[in-house]
């Protein structure tokens, strides 16, 4: 007799429960704007990190989704297209080559990808080199292009560093001769440089970073000191090591930076989420951005309703997190939002980064929020002159060359 | 090293100095040119307070005051103009660039401190031959220089940097084997804090130099040329809290005239000799060869390569000896003068005759750089041999027969000795207070061996060690975001000496910058050991526990 009351009020229940969520769950239209108020009505199509910024003030703008293609470069198209079907994963780590064991040799590898390590290889190919063959400053190759901000908890910028950059493709190039990859880099898959030019006592200091296709294989990384004068090689394994301070770690940067070997992944769902891929406000060259409630560099963070996959990423190294969940978009490849647990698998730091589009419709991300739940200090990344296939000479991405960026 | 102390009675008065500093502080960072040219630098108010009442024994035998307040006290800054014109593609040249540093100094260390005489707080070019090639201009406490002043050029594989410059090779912090093309001003601070402690010394020659990258993967072609900028390693001069040279340095004289010294006018036109005999360590240099000197060649060349994660140099160098040897030449009777007074042309004692020079150096050497993922470690490593390396030859090498010294060419000149020095280093970034930022840890051990190295000398007379073995530690630590950093840089010898400073930064936002550091040195300063070489006198480090100090300093930077 009890257990028969108790059964009735359970059903009850649950048809209540399952009516008022049906109240509150939303489809998203185009034209909804998402704030605190409602943000619970679109927790569905949202990571948890997502939500949470939205609970501390960003405001979210549901535009119409992109048609197909219209958010990528034509050569990175036809090279996809072309290379069809030809990519397999070399080994266990996420390497991506052909059938011969040769390197990849450009575009998206998996058209349809049938794991989260499949994903994450489009991620890396798709992401990493903007569809293009190498980026830097439209200007040239020793002009500002990024600039890094500390917040504190108090919403306040109190630390700012300004850098230039590039990014050399060693292998699966697309556009710019040599093709597909750079001779005697063959097993590269990426040279990036970073030129560090305010505040002053970090003024003249240049990283190389070297990634290679294996990606079992932790990137080479040096630094070339003014003070010092000479380059030094530096440990690429601390991955949770701040940089510079900021709340970005080496494993954050674009929201996953890091050899694809290094953690293991699971696809949650793949499903329409709102993800950021397009946005309007762009980075300013100078002066401090406009911070819409304490972090957010936008006023309303424009974002689409769009397949995208979620993924789920756990090291296989100890670090300071436990896992990370990714938002990525399943036709393009990019990152909108990235939430990380700490070890006790408490959340920990939420990233979002957006995106714009260069004149030629290569991708261009232009900010990159890090906000740690903990603390309340957060890190803006912004990108303000970043040019796609700028063609950069090979030679400026040296051990040796570094120098001639500084003192 | 003896208790801590603060013995300063103006301790205030630098600190009213920083604070006008700070007040006064309204440079501000420029782009000009439409960014072709920036406008960067810092002002910054630096003190060192004596914390030790150990005397400067150097300065005592040179019969200076050997106990001052301050071992430092200045305001001082630089202004750094970078030109660099983005250039167009397919154009003459792929980059161009051209840069100075301009290096403005006031020294207040007279000023403010008790216990220490005048002297020259900036003698860099005082005894140089052509000395615009230094570009400055300084007295005994103010000084202005073009420090630094070079044009870039790149074309192709090819890159050349002419003009006035630092090069630095090899891998070693702290220590310098391979890193010695540019001499040192070790008359500026000597043990600077803040990962600076050769940056402000080093002094910028006149040099080409030239960077071929070769048509294989990160392997290039390194070489400068020094057409004639030959500058010596400037010390600290008598009387400065830094000197250790116990030898009088007023230039070249004539020896001849030494005899004028020992005495004192007695007011009628006559002389009255003191009776006092020379003091102990009395000499005069009566050659320095430093000018002579400026305008030789010299010269280095390197390759640079690379498998994998380990990189390598391969070095030679030309140089002329920036150190110096001064040597005996012999020694001369000296006379009180003949005149009409009592004691006229007596026998006073004998006088050395030294001289310095500068030979030509053969330096052979390779540095390597290695990663291992498997225990996170960076391995590096140096090595330089020279080839004869001059040492001067000791007293203590005279024999004395029935007849007087039988081997009188044994204690005079030089000697020529080949050294080898090896350094082998880690740095390992590890966390340790904090699961988000590493401490950044780094060891050094650097060993030198000499050459049959028995009854020679260095610069100031004690025995050359024939082996010496250093090791380095250095921790850095950075807190609250990168804005507050508790840092330590030890150098023990073991031969008992040893330098420790221990170190907090403060840095707050992008402009201001504040510094606190203590340099202690401690050992024995002058250890005697048997071998089956002989008995020698060591001289390490520890030469300067004279100078503990608890070191001060703000910048602001724009």
């Amino acid at each position: 007799m009890k257990i028969n009351k108790l059964f009735k009020f359970g059903i009850s229940a649950l048809v209540m429960a399952s009516a008022s969520s049906v109240a509150l769950a939303k489809v998203p239209q185009v034209g909804d704007i998402i704030d605190a108020n409602n943000v619970n009505e679109y927790a569905d199509y949202l990571i948890e990190s997502s939500i949470e910024f939205v609970k501390k003030g960003q405001v979210l703008k549901i535009v119409p989704t992109s048609d197909k293609g219209a958010l990528s470069h034509p050569d990175f198209i036809e090279a996809t297209k072309r290379n069809s079907g030809k990519a397999r994963l070399l080994d266990d780590y996420g390497t991506v080559g052909l059938e011969d064991g040769s390197y990849w040799v450009g575009g998206l590898p998996f058209e349809e990808p049938k794991s989260a390590l499949e994903v994450m290889a489009n991620f890396q190919f798709g992401n990493l080199a903007l569809q293009g063959d190498d980026w830097g400053s439209t200007v040239g190759p020793v002009r500002p292009i990024s600039r890094i901000f500390s917040i504190n908890k108090d919403g306040e910028i109190y630390k700012e560093l300004l850098f230039g950059g590039g990014q050399m493709s060693m292998g699966g190039r697309i556009s710019i001769d040599p093709k597909p990859s750079m001779p005697g880099h063959e097993d590269e898959l990426l040279r990036r440089y970073l030129s560090f030019l305010t505040p002053y006592d970090v003024k003249g200091i240049v990283t190389l970073d070297i990634q290679y296709q294996d990606q079992s294989k932790l990137p080479e990384s040096y630094v070339y000191l003014p003070s010092f004068r000479r380059v030094r090689q530096v440990s690429t394994a601390n991955r949770a090591d701040s940089v510079a301070g900021t709340e970005l770690t080496q494993s954050d940067l674009g929201g996953f930076s890091d050899p694809l070997g290094l953690w293991t992944y699971k696809t949650l769902k793949k499903t329409q989420m709102l993800v950021a891929v397009k946005n309007e406000v762009a980075p300013l060259e100078k002066g401090a951005p406009t911070l819409y409630s304490g972090y957010f560099p936008q006023p309303q963070r424009l974002v689409e309703l769009r397949e995208a996959y979620v993924i789920e990423a756990t090291p296989r190294f100890d670090t300071v997190y436990s896992k990370k969940i990714m938002v990525i978009d399943a036709e393009i490849y990019r990152i909108s939002d990235v939430i990380a647990y700490d070890s006790q698998g408490k959340i920990f730091k939420g990233i979002a980064q957006d995106w714009g589009l260069t004149d030629d419709n290569h991708p261009k991300p232009t900010w990159l929020l890090l906000l740690n739940f903990q603390t309340g200090g957060a890190t803006l990344f912004s990108n303000h002159d970043l040019g796609v296939n700028v063609d950069l000479p090979l030679n400026i991405f040296n051990k040796s060359s570094m120098k001639d960026f500084s003192r | 090293m003896n208790t801590l102390f603060i013995k300063s009675r103006n301790f205030i008065a630098p600190c009213v100095g920083l604070v006008l500093l700070s007040a006064t502080s309204i440079a501000i960072g420029a782009e000009l040119l439409n960014g072709d040219l920036q406008v960067t630098g810092f002002v910054r108010a630096q003190t060192a307070i004596s914390t030790t009442s150990d005397k400067n024994t150097a300065n005592t035998q040179l019969g200076l005051s050997d106990n001052p307040d301050y071992n430092l006290n200045r305001v001082w800054g630089v202004v750094d103009l970078d030109y660099h014109p983005t250039m167009k593609r397919g154009g003459a040249l792929d980059d161009f660039r051209v840069f100075s540093r301009i290096k403005l100094a006031y020294d207040l260390t007279e000023d403010l401190s008790g216990g220490i005489d005048e002297y020259d707080a900036f003698p860099l070019s005082n005894n140089l031959k052509d000395r615009g090639t230094t570009m400055s201009a300084s007295n005994d406490t103010a000084s202005a220089e073009i420090w630094e002043l070079f044009a870039d050029f790149k074309k192709g594989n090819l890159w050349a940097r002419l003009g006035r410059q630092n090069i630095v090779w090899g891998e070693s912090d702290g220590v310098r084997l391979l890193d010695v093309v540019n001499p040192l001003d070790n008359s500026w601070h000597p043990f600077e804090g803040g990962g600076e402690l050769f940056d402000h010394r080093r002094i910028p020659l006149w040099m080409a130099r030239f960077t071929y990258q070769l048509p294989i993967k990160d392997m290039s072609v390194d070489m400068f040329i020094n057409p004639g900028d030959f500058v010596p390693t400037i010390g600290n001069v008598p009387g400065s809290p830094f000197n250790v040279n116990p030898l009088p340095r007023n230039g070249v004289a004539d020896p001849a005239n030494a005899g004028l010294q020992i005495g004192a006018p007695d007011g009628f036109g006559g002389f009255v000799p003191s009776g006092i005999p020379l003091p102990p360590g009395s000499t005069f240099i009566t050659a320095d060869d430093t000018n002579d000197k400026r305008g030789d060649t010299q010269w280095g060349v390197r390759l640079l390569g690379s498998i994998g994660s380990f990189n390598y140099t391969l070095n030679y160098l030309s140089l002329i000896d920036q150190d110096g040897v001064t040597s005996a030449l012999g020694v001369i009777p000296v006379n009180v003068p003949a005149g009409p007074f009592p004691g006229a042309g007596a026998f006073v004692g004998f006088l050395p005759i030294l001289e310095v020079t500068h030979d030509r150096l053969d330096i052979a050497g390779a540095s390597f750089n290695w990663y291992s993922d498997s225990i996170a470690t960076v391995f590096r490593g140096e090595m330089s041999y020279t080839f004869d390396k001059p040492f001067a030859n000791s007293p203590q090498n005279l024999v004395v027969g029935m007849f007087g010294p039988i081997n009188p060419q044994d204690t005079v000149g030089v000697s020529e000795r080949d050294e080898l020095k090896v350094m082998l280093g880690i740095d390992r970034p590890t966390f340790v207070f904090s699961d988000s930022r590493t401490m950044n840890i780094s060891a050094q051990i650097i060993y030198t061996e000499r050459e049959n190295v028995n009854l020679i000398t260095d610069l100031n007379g004690a025995n050359v060690r024939d082996n010496e073995t250093q090791v380095t530690l250095q921790l850095s630590q950075p807190f609250n975001n990168d804005q507050f950093f508790v840092e330590f840089f030890g150098l023990y010898d073991l031969d008992d000496g040893y330098w420790l400073q221990p170190q907090v930064r403060w840095q707050p936002g992008d402009h201001w910058r504040v510094w606190a550091y203590y340099n202690a040195f401690g050992g024995s300063e002058d250890e005697t050991t048997t071998d089956g070489l002989g008995t020698k006198t060591n001289r390490s480090i520890a030469v300067f526990d004279h100078a503990d100090e608890l070191n001060l300093a703000i910048s602001y930077q724009f």
